[in-house]
């Protein structure tokens, strides 16, 4: 039961540390490439940036991202790799998807293998998940080189460069061919029509022939790899990390997880490398450890050692005299005795709970496979899924949405240390506001401009949580999508939205938000009828909640990094003491409670405490 | 869906959010 995520946490951790040294290195551009390679970067490189040039990059870059998406799914059925012969997608899909990957976000209101072409899994899915990863992490190169002193923030396009060509190229060729042995496809063969043992099973044509079954697969390989390293989290099937072919047995999902983790631990181990403070490295780290090990040991107990109280809380069932039925039990004495049977109104047969709420998971990868994955996946921002988080029990559904609400639990490459920093600023400054001083972080003052942009960073999130979720659960455009009554049907709103500002990409997917193509007769299933406002909210929350932050950060650093030293004295406080650690701790879940508390009471709380008053 | 209304009405719609993030670059250099 712990022995997994034990596994995947320590395993994790000794890995970023060689891994984090080996990040310093490349951003601080003291490898030395081969020949060609420094051709290309020397093209690249454009020459020193100040902060607003630095940002009007990333954006500039992000906006061709952005419309080369668009494109690429609009002219879907025109383009070649397309086995299938997929259509187009519904124009509402074809926004929030191409929005969705360039956030590295991979919200995907659509199910992979049946509605977009191998073209667009490579040329669009696969490559806005490697540049949208490295996205983050240019921009947290940028901010550490604010806060340790430089005169410039570096060159977003060498960084991206350097990013994509040394660090996530290599680590997803290795991580793809070790898949592959595990039984990962990697084809480009269309679909797969093999006949059924029983004839008919799945249906017959007009002729009355049997149909045959149809085996999705593709080149799954040269997705999943970067789907986890570079937490983006979109899955080449519908039902991601849960499906056999992402996600083959019990070691793939141990390396998927370990995948997932690896990079933002190791940026912990970067910034403290490039700032020469190893020990206020630490600090964060651990700070970031407790509450990651308390929301993996949360989810797991409340799913995997707690049974779903839908199938146990009921009183027993009576007979027409208002007498419970019994039966007669032969113990190991030898004598019979009375038992009341309690029949669970859910199901016609009993559900064994003895393993906790095996509901939406599967089984081979362990029981706590699934609580212990969507705590990784929610905290460091990647998304991708091998449960269905929408079966998790109510309090175990906490955990994920605490990933998100705080996003600073590692949280995504490079924009979780970008968050918690943001905490760390106004962690530094209630700390000085109590003590009359100053506040100081790395011996540079924080005054009235770095708090203003550090408040837009940190209101942002909450604002584009809140403010849609109260919106649409006012509206028939949430309270008819839910696939949930009460406090669950809530708690998929408020989970979507969540995702959505989070740059996360999971959802508590009984939520009808998938139109599917645009032709009704090209679908499955009937397109949900308000997926089209779902996936402009979503996308509108996903694009504001992805930069806000990350510019106003570079902005920040950019400010102290202007800004004298101010000597350590006595009364300074330090940030590599365990103190500060209590300090940064006390400040995030004190913000996030005050934030968020009141939301999680009315959703994942209130089904707990269900079915009264609410109606769960 | 109409595509010729939502096609590039979503498509400029997105180009306006980034141009909106180009604005807050320039409101942050404000504050």
């Amino acid at each position: 039961m712990w022995t997994l995520p034990l596994l995947i946490v320590i395993t994790s951790v000794v890995l970023s540390v060689p891994c984090g040294f080996y990040l310093a290195w490349i951003v601080d551009g003291r490898y030395r490439a081969p020949r060609w390679l420094r051709w290309i970067e020397a093209r690249l490189a454009t020459g020193t940036q100040n902060w607003k040039q630095y940002a009007a990059s990333l954006l500039l870059f992000n906006t061709v991202l952005f419309v080369f998406g668009f494109i690429v799914l609009a002219l879907q059925p025109y383009l070649p790799f397309a086995p299938s012969g997929k259509g187009m997608l519904a124009p509402t899909t074809i926004f929030n998807s191409a929005i969705s990957f360039f956030t590295n976000t991979d919200l995907q209101d659509y199910s992979g293998e049946q509605h977009l072409s191998y073209f667009s899994q490579i040329f669009f899915v696969v490559a806005n998940m490697f540049l949208s990863a490295s996205v983050g992490f240019c921009a947290f190169a940028a901010v550490v080189r604010g806060l340790r002193g430089d005169l410039h923030m570096g060159n977003y396009y060498v960084d991206m460069w350097r990013v994509v060509a040394y660090v996530l190229v290599p680590s997803s060729l290795l991580m793809g061919v070790v898949l592959m042995a595990l039984g990962v496809p990697m084809t480009l063969e269309p679909t797969a029509l093999v006949s059924t043992l029983e004839q008919g099973a799945m249906g017959r044509d007009d002729a009355g022939a049997a149909k045959p079954q149809e085996i999705a697969r593709g080149p799954v390989a040269a997705v999943i790899p970067i789907k986890h390293l570079g937490t983006n989290g979109g899955g080449f099937f519908g039902a991601n990390s849960a499906h056999p072919y992402e996600n083959p047995d019990a070691w793939t999902n141990v390396l998927s997880c370990m995948n997932i983790l690896i990079f933002p631990f190791s940026l912990v181990i970067m910034f403290g490398r490039m700032l020469k403070n190893m020990r206020h490295a630490t600090v964060l780290f651990g700070t970031m450890m407790v509450l990651f090990v308390v929301m993996i040991g949360w989810a797991v107990y409340w799913d995997a050692l707690q049974p779903n109280p839908a199938l146990t809380a009921h009183a027993p069932l009576t007979d027409n005299a208002g007498k419970p039925y019994t039966i007669d039990v032969l113990g190991a004495d030898g004598k019979a005795t009375s038992k009341t049977i309690e029949v669970p109104a859910l199901a016609a047969l009993p559900v064994d709970q003895a393993l906790g709420n095996l509901e939406g998971k599967e089984l081979r990868f362990g029981t706590s496979a699934g609580p212990t994955f969507s705590a990784v996946t929610t905290a460091v921002a990647c998304g991708s899924v091998n449960c269905m988080h929408d079966s998790l029990n109510p309090l175990a559904g906490i955990t994920p949405m605490t990933g998100m609400w705080l996003n600073c639990v590692f949280g995504g490459k490079g924009v979780g240390m970008i968050n918690l920093l943001i905490y760390l600023i106004v962690g530094v400054f209630l700390a000085g506001l109590m003590v009359g001083r100053t506040p100081e972080y790395l011996g540079k003052k924080v005054e009235a401009r770095e708090m203003k942009l550090a408040m837009l960073a940190l209101l942002i999130h909450p604002i584009l949580i809140l403010g849609p979720t109260g919106l649409f659960a006012a509206l028939d455009w949430g309270t008819k999508a839910t696939n949930n009554p009460g406090a669950h049907g809530f708690s998929e709103i408020l989970y979507q939205f969540s995702s959505s500002s989070a740059n996360n990409g999971s959802g508590f997917e009984g939520l009808g938000d998938t139109w599917g193509f645009n032709k009704p007769s090209e679908n499955n299933s009937t397109p949900a009828p308000y997926s089209p406002q779902w996936d402009i909210a979503a996308g509108l929350v996903m694009l504001i909640g992805r930069f806000i932050p990350i510019i106003a950060a570079i902005a920040l650093a950019a400010s102290l990094s202007t800004k004298k030293m101010t000597p350590y004295t006595a009364g300074t406080l330090r940030t590599d003491t365990v103190t500060f650690g209590f300090v940064l701790l006390g400040t995030i879940l004190l913000v996030g409670a005050l934030l968020f508390l009141p939301a999680a009471v009315l959703g994942p709380v209130a089904e707990h405490l269900g079915p009264l008053p609410f109606g769960g | 869906m109409d595509l010729t209304l939502w096609l590039p009405g979503l498509f400029f719609l997105g180009l306006v959010g980034m141009g909106l993030m180009f604005a807050f670059v320039a409101g942050c250099d404000r504050v």
